[in-house]
């Protein structure tokens, strides 16, 4: 039961990490676009664009290891609750 | 340790790939030049440029400079100098030229600037100005045609400078490469996808359908990294260039394969059916991401007409670590499917042998 709970919590923080995470992107993407539009992507021969597109690369693998973790903890779940 | 190999050597050519793809500088350029209203200079007149460079070091060393036109009539390169070159900065310097009053070419023509510096070697801004001959032709114009310059070359490791793309010229380690090892991917995805449709074992279903997963989640990083990419370059998210829409429609056939999946509850039927459909897949995809490109112009760098590289987009520099990018994306990608693999058997072995 405690194991459950445990990892209820942790689903509900991995979330609210995930929303913050997303927010806090969104904040920034506004803030940029508050201070000359799109001046921050174009600056330095546009190197940010760079950065971020290795940012949204590195999200997308993360997502699928996330995605991936999840379906194992499912399995491991089942394994363990069918031996109890 | 022995089955470890390929993604230690993944992690090591990862650190290389973003390392020396980021650090790595880019060569001198012209960003671009600006003068007077208009864009166009009458012959006999003269011409104040201010030339914007990209790392240039303007202030070190001697410079030089040169408007060339080529006139395609006798195919030859027609240059004149300079007359007076002011450097502000590093980046920024006012180049004067006097047109000559007669012209070896009859009707308007751009021009390219040719910047040259001691240190940084030359740079190249094409169609800079616009020169108007007034119907004006004559020999022995003091143009002079097909004169060596005796330009210095570029020193260093450096990436090569490309109007507009500038740092972007650095997604060819990153978005350009993870196509390639998409593609890589999805080959063996489709021999693996063969096996599981004639042969019995579920372990061919099990590793095509993982390899197809994570070649799924490589283009959908492709899409987000060009589209953004594009933003930035084209102006526009999305556009209607022929690329674009191809892999956009491929990435739905491929949609489509885990749909079919998902639809079918027998694991047997399944292998069967969607190992089959794999194939299809893949043999739809090599005439839209490999032919209908190359019929039509694509916005992507490095296109007109085809899309191959040729040896003017992909100099030695980015080779050096374009290359490696694409083996790192591709075992990291056999490393990720690997691990969904894993699950799949032991999902696979907990249903169906443990009961």
């Amino acid at each position: 039961m405690n194991k459950e709970k445990n990892k209820r919590v942790l689903t509900l923080i991995m979330g609210k990490k995930t929303r913050l995470l997303v927010l806090s992107l969104l904040l920034t993407h506004t803030a940029m676009a508050q201070d000359g539009s799109s001046d921050f992507f174009t600056s330095i021969g546009k190197i940010y664009v760079v950065v971020a597109v290795l940012l949204i690369m590195f999200a997308i693998i993360v997502g699928f290891l996330l995605f991936l973790e999840r379906k194992i903890s499912k399995l491991e779940k089942q394994i363990t609750d069918e031996s109890n | 340790m022995k089955q470890n190999w390929y993604k230690i050597l993944a992690v090591i050519l990862m650190i290389y790939i973003i390392i020396a793809g980021m650090l790595i500088p880019i060569g001198p350029g012209i960003v671009g030049v600006s003068h007077g209203n208009s864009s166009s200079i009458v012959a006999g007149e003269s011409i104040t440029l201010k030339v914007n460079g990209y790392n240039a070091h303007y202030t070190s060393g001697e410079n030089k400079a040169f408007l060339a036109v080529k006139v395609k009539d006798d195919d030859s390169r027609y240059t004149i100098a300079a007359n007076n070159i002011q450097v502000i900065d590093d980046q920024q310097m006012e180049v004067t030229f006097t047109i000559p009053s007669t012209s070896p070419f009859n009707e308007t023509k751009e021009a390219g600037l040719f910047i040259d510096n001691e240190l940084d070697g030359f740079a190249i801004l094409p169609s800079a100005v616009f020169i108007n001959p007034i119907g004006k032709i004559q020999d022995g114009a003091k143009w002079q045609r097909d004169q060596a310059l005796n330009l210095h070359a570029r020193p260093g490791l450096r990436f090569p400078f490309r109007n507009i793309l500038i740092e972007t010229i650095r997604n060819t380690h990153y978005h350009v490469s993870i196509w390639m090892a998409m593609f890589i991917l999805l080959t063996t995805a489709a021999v693996y996808s063969l096996l599981a449709a004639l042969k019995e074992d579920p372990i061919y279903d099990f590793r095509a359908s993982s390899i197809t997963s994570i070649a799924f989640i490589f283009g959908l990083m492709g899409l987000a990294t060009g589209s953004l990419w594009a933003k930035y370059t084209w102006g526009a998210f999305w556009t209607n260039d022929i690329k674009l829409n191809m892999t956009a429609l491929s990435m739905m056939i491929y949609a489509a394969y885990f749909i079919l999946r998902s639809s079918i509850p027998d694991e047997e039927k399944r292998a069967k059916v969607s190992g089959i459909y794999n194939v299809f897949a893949f043999v739809a995809m090599i005439p839209l991401l490999f032919v209908i490109p190359r019929l039509q112009d694509s916005l992507h760098p490095g296109n007109g007409g085809n899309p191959a590289f040729g040896g003017e987009d992909l100099d030695n520099t980015l080779r050096m670590v374009f290359y490696p990018a694409i083996i790192a994306w591709t075992l990291l990608g056999f490393w990720i499917a690997n691990l969904y693999y894993r699950f799949k058997k032991l999902n696979y072995k907990y249903l169906f042998e443990s009961v």
